[in-house]
């Protein structure tokens, strides 16, 4: 490993004389019916990320290219992308991890697309909607101070509530691929964390609408979902827990259907 | 689908290919996972047409036998082996974790710790089955 | 309450599923090693029909293929319907999918209740 002298001597802080090419998928909603590839070659740098190597694109070759990017440091979920067919946070994966190219970068797989790298996100909100993701009280308690919560009730849900909504967990989903009325294992994940609560009593609602089509029974464990999340959410956990408290249900919906309500 | 249209002249909305587990190795996987279920149709098939010469005597047993050693069916078997077993894996390392998290509250147990015992039951099962098949009890 | 009434029956068709695949897991493998490919090669021992007709009487060995078996349909059917949907991208087609196979489980459930009940 380099140390910081050697590097301040060379003055070149990651320079590598080398370079490799990114064929970036292009669509353009005025001109084009479908998406093709244009090939741009960039500098490769040891301390670029992807996104810095679509930066260099938008900076100095091609002003016109469309991606949507914010913080830079995987907590903002903008800039997910397929690299490669598989859905990575560009700003988290090393260009030199995908050398020597050419690497392919799309849009999230299974999304309208907008432009280029843009995609239309309406279709999640109204999935992330239609979970009830907020706490939901059956009484209508109005706290004078805020709920207590012990760390050991904090740490049953913690895990899936940690999802930045940066949807690549959907375009790893070929059950959303397919169906795309699937509710998809973001939006799942999340309504499990409101469940998993100890201040939340919306798990009745949320299973009468999940347990429905196109909710929790959609899923058939790829378990891609999980691979791909930079947040180790692991929403097909979230999933198959869902499946279970709803099949508890339903046996005594059926079993003793004078004890619901 | 988009609600904001006013300044979108066009969208394009990708299809899946119908050979889309073939695109990468996670969704073969999956889909030869799932194409086990064929193998283990087949099977309980084999077992039932087994029970029912067992049932019509020494003749009919001799000829499910003279079935069985066909070249191909042993090949065939063989395959529904490797599929069913591939189930059995895939099993015992997914189901016992989505238990264990269950009844913990979160994963406490590391998987590989949550899955063994399912080995160890898969080679006791699979002895004491075994001794049986061959005739030894 | 209607949304209630809305929800899957799903979790039926889950639990013979979850089950049937724990037995499928436990106990096919080492079947199908030993009857489907060591036994017909002549690797391993292979007892006679009498042998096989003594175990059969067992009731033991009955209820233990009984249940083997027919949870193994059901975990055949129910998987069966996903991966046919989603292996030709025809999840629209799923209620007549699942149809054929569930009445295919159902067949197998009454084919094996039939041959272990009226062992002689």
């Amino acid at each position: 490993m380099e140390t910081s002298s050697t590097n301040a001597q060379s003055g070149a802080i990651g320079i590598l004389d080398e370079t490799i090419v990114l064929e970036i998928a292009r669509f353009h909603p005025e001109k084009d019916t479908e998406p093709s590839y244009d090939s741009f070659e960039v500098p490769l740098r040891s301390d670029w990320m992807v996104l810095d190597a679509l930066n260099y694109v938008k900076d100095h070759l091609d002003g016109s290219l469309a991606y949507r990017w914010s913080c830079r440091m995987g907590i903002c979920g903008s800039c997910g992308m397929m690299v490669n067919g598989v859905p990575r946070l560009t700003c988290e994966t090393l260009l030199t991890s995908v050398a020597p190219g050419p690497v392919r970068i799309g849009p999230l797989d299974h999304f309208t697309v907008v432009k280029d790298l843009v995609i239309e996100m309406d279709e999640f909100m109204g999935k992330l909607q239609k979970v009830r993701p907020w706490i939901v009280r059956k009484d209508n308690y109005q706290p004078k101070r805020e709920f207590i919560q012990t760390p050991a009730q904090l740490e049953v849900f913690k895990q899936y509530s940690l999802c930045i909504n940066c949807m690549l967990c959907y375009a790893a989903c070929p059950v959303f691929g397919l169906d795309p009325s699937f509710t998809g294992p973001a939006a799942l994940a999340l309504a499990e964390r409101y469940n998993l609560d100890s201040r939340d009593q919306g798990a009745a609602e949320r299973t009468d609408i999940l347990s429905q089509h196109d909710g929790i029974w959609d899923c058939t464990v790829i378990g891609e979902c999980s691979e791909v999340c930079p947040k180790h959410v692991d929403p097909s956990m979230a999933i198959q827990q869902y499946k279970i408290d709803a099949t508890k249900d339903w046996f005594k919906t059926w079993l003793m259907p004078w004890g619901n309500k | 689908m988009p609600q904001y249209k006013v300044y979108q002249p066009a969208t394009y909305r990708p299809r899946m290919s119908p050979y889309w587990f073939f695109d990468r190795w996670p969704y073969l996987k999956f889909m030869i996972r799932e194409t086990s279920s064929v193998f283990a149709a087949y099977w309980a098939v084999v077992m039932l047409a087994q029970i029912r010469s067992i049932r019509h005597g020494a003749w009919a047993y001799a000829r499910f036998e003279h079935w069985l050693s066909n070249p191909l069916i042993i090949i065939l078997n063989a395959v529904a082996l490797l599929f069913v077993a591939f189930h059995a894996v895939t099993w015992f390392m997914l189901v016992p974790r989505v238990f264990v998290r269950q009844m913990t509250g979160s994963g406490a147990i590391p998987d590989e710790l949550a899955a063994a015992p399912n080995f160890g039951a898969w080679i006791v099962a699979s002895i004491v089955v075994g001794l049986f098949l061959v005739g030894a009890i | 309450m209607a949304a209630h009434a809305r929800r899957s029956n799903r979790p039926l068709g889950w639990v013979m599923f979850g089950t049937g695949g724990f037995l499928v897991a436990f106990f096919f493998p080492i079947h199908i090693l030993l009857t489907g490919v060591l036994q017909p090669l002549g690797w391993v021992p292979t007892p006679d029909q009498h042998h096989m007709l003594t175990l059969l009487e067992n009731p033991i060995t009955r209820i233990y293929l009984a249940i083997l078996l027919i949870f193994a349909f059901w975990h055949a059917g129910y998987r069966l319907r996903d991966t046919i949907c989603d292996a030709l991208g025809v999840r629209a087609l799923d209620f007549p999918i699942m149809l054929v196979c569930f009445i295919g489980a159902a067949a197998g459930t009454v084919a094996t209740l039939w041959m272990l009940l009226t062992v002689p």
